[in-house]
């Protein structure tokens, strides 16, 4: 035969593909997860109706199964109700935001939450969640550990404050000037997950760490005062990989003896850059031993 | 009447290519083209017995088939009227890639045994000098489409999408050589007819 030549051509090329496909496959197959990895969240809310919460997670990114549900065994039943927000959750794979890489993908996927029976004359009540019951849409379901929410209700909202500026910026710092319209005394500034917060987390009442300062502090009328908060990880540190968002707290009275709490904005952290890459996610199932 | 034939190969290979859609609804399936290749090699058939012809034939209608299939197939699980579960599946992606593979390499296997028919044809009708020059656009064709497939598989693990795009338009590429090469069997055909 005159192209018996390219017929070995063809048959060993042949058989490199299928050599290459199978140590490809293998491969692949080597980072596969068994199921959706949730990451650790650490949030504090002081939660309203209708009331927006996302959840973070890693998924193959090979996945087409779609979360269809997820509940809060300890969420009392006559304390709230959290669904998906299907208005917002509207990107390809069903979630708020996904961003694909070759083997995993990192998912946000917001909540919404309904208050039931809020009031604020009744007494302040919380919740912690640390599990969540996930459904998806091929019907397995995944119990898993999710971190710490903890949600406050029948909290008496202080407008004793005005909040006369806020930023935030994309390197973990924020800032917020409040101005009280009266004389007031702030009694405590704090967030119930301050143990988890400690060695990564400053904020500061100008310039000084809330921590150290001596409660009550008195504060005229017209007297701006302002909050500056940073995260911050030592290297190594695996707390880069979880989720922050905290409500500070700031505890008021006035002179008639009224009470009430005032919300610093912006005290979150979103590791989106260390998850930036597909690096930083093999990295993160390395150190909890999911690979 | 192997003139017919050389047109519908090459018309047939060409809707394989190319995918026009209306909406969502492809106009020009694939098993469409593979149905006017394999009678159009069948026709080729008819007037110069040659076995790698038939060969041919045979997976053209094999790629036909599951073409049909596939596509009725992929509709129904992404829509769980069949298989219920499996589009969500993690396999599901992985099957699909080494099938994709394997078809790849089936249409390799085809126009490598329709670009031999010719060879045989030609040296049947004692030109030698198209035969040989066949036998080089065979052997480019061959090589090309390896290093295609080649690089497909490796961009499974590869986190770089110019890459999976730029190997995905290389293969096009490659087909596209493979058109113009039945074009210019066409081209020669007018000297056999």
């Amino acid at each position: 035969m005159h192209y018996s030549k390219n017929n070995s051509i063809l048959k060993y090329g042949l058989i490199s593909v299928l050599l290459c496909l199978i140590i490809s496959i293998i491969f692949y197959v080597q980072f596969f997860l068994d199921e959706p990895v949730f990451l650790r969240h650490y949030y504090d809310f002081v939660i309203y109706d209708d009331m927006r919460m996302n959840l973070h997670f890693i998924t193959n990114s090979s996945d087409n199964k779609r979360i269809q549900r997820i509940e809060f065994p300890q969420l009392p039943d006559d304390f709230a109700y959290i669904e998906l927000d299907y208005f917002i959750n509207i990107n390809g794979s069903g979630y708020f935001h996904s961003r694909k890489f070759t083997h995993y993908s990192y998912n946000e996927l917001s909540l919404l939450i309904h208050v039931l029976g809020e009031d604020e004359n009744e007494s302040e009540e919380r919740v912690v969640l640390d599990k969540a019951v996930v459904h998806y849409s091929n019907g397995d379901i995944q119990e898993t550990n999710i971190g710490k929410i903890i949600l406050h209700k029948n909290v008496k909202k202080s407008n004793m404050l005005d909040s006369v500026f806020t930023k935030s910026s994309s390197d973990n710092t924020s800032a917020e000037g409040f101005e009280p319209s009266d004389n007031i005394i702030i009694e405590s500034i704090k967030s119930d997950l301050d143990d988890e917060l400690k060695g990564i987390f400053d904020l500061k009442m100008d310039g000084e760490d809330v921590r150290s300062l001596n409660y009550p502090i008195s504060v005229s009328a017209d007297e701006t005062f302002r909050f500056e908060s940073q995260f911050k990880f030592e290297p190594g540190d695996d707390k880069i990989y979880n989720v922050y968002d905290i409500h500070g707290r700031i505890s008021t009275a006035d002179s008639q003896g009224n009470k009430g709490i005032k919300r610093i904005m912006n005290l979150n952290y979103y590791p989106q850059e260390v998850f930036g890459k597909e690096r930083g996610i093999i990295q993160y199932l390395k150190e909890i031993g999911v690979r | 009447m192997m003139e017919k034939g050389y047109k519908k190969v090459f018309w047939g290979f060409l809707i394989t290519i190319f995918d026009i859609n209306i909406g969502s609804i492809n106009i020009l399936p694939d098993f469409i083209g593979y149905f006017i290749m394999g009678s159009g090699i069948y026709t080729l058939y008819s007037e110069f017995k040659n076995d790698n012809f038939k060969i041919a034939n045979t997976l053209a209608n094999f790629l036909m088939g599951y073409s049909l299939i596939m596509g009725f197939a992929e509709y129904a699980i992404s829509t769980n009227v069949i298989g219920v579960g499996l589009y969500e599946h993690p396999a599901y992606m992985i099957i699909q890639f080494i099938l994709s593979i394997v078809i790849s390499a089936v249409i390799l296997i085809m126009a490598f045994k329709i670009i031999s028919g010719f060879i045989d044809l030609y040296f049947h009708r004692e030109m030698e000098d198209e035969a040989n020059i066949l036998i080089n656009k065979q052997k480019k064709y061959t090589i090309l489409t390896i290093i295609g497939l080649l690089l497909i598989s490796v961009s499974l693990n590869s986190s770089n999408e110019y890459f999976v795009t730029a190997s995905i338009i290389y293969l096009l590429a490659v087909n596209l050589y493979f058109a113009a090469i039945l074009r210019a069997i066409f081209r020669d055909s007018e000297g056999l007819a």
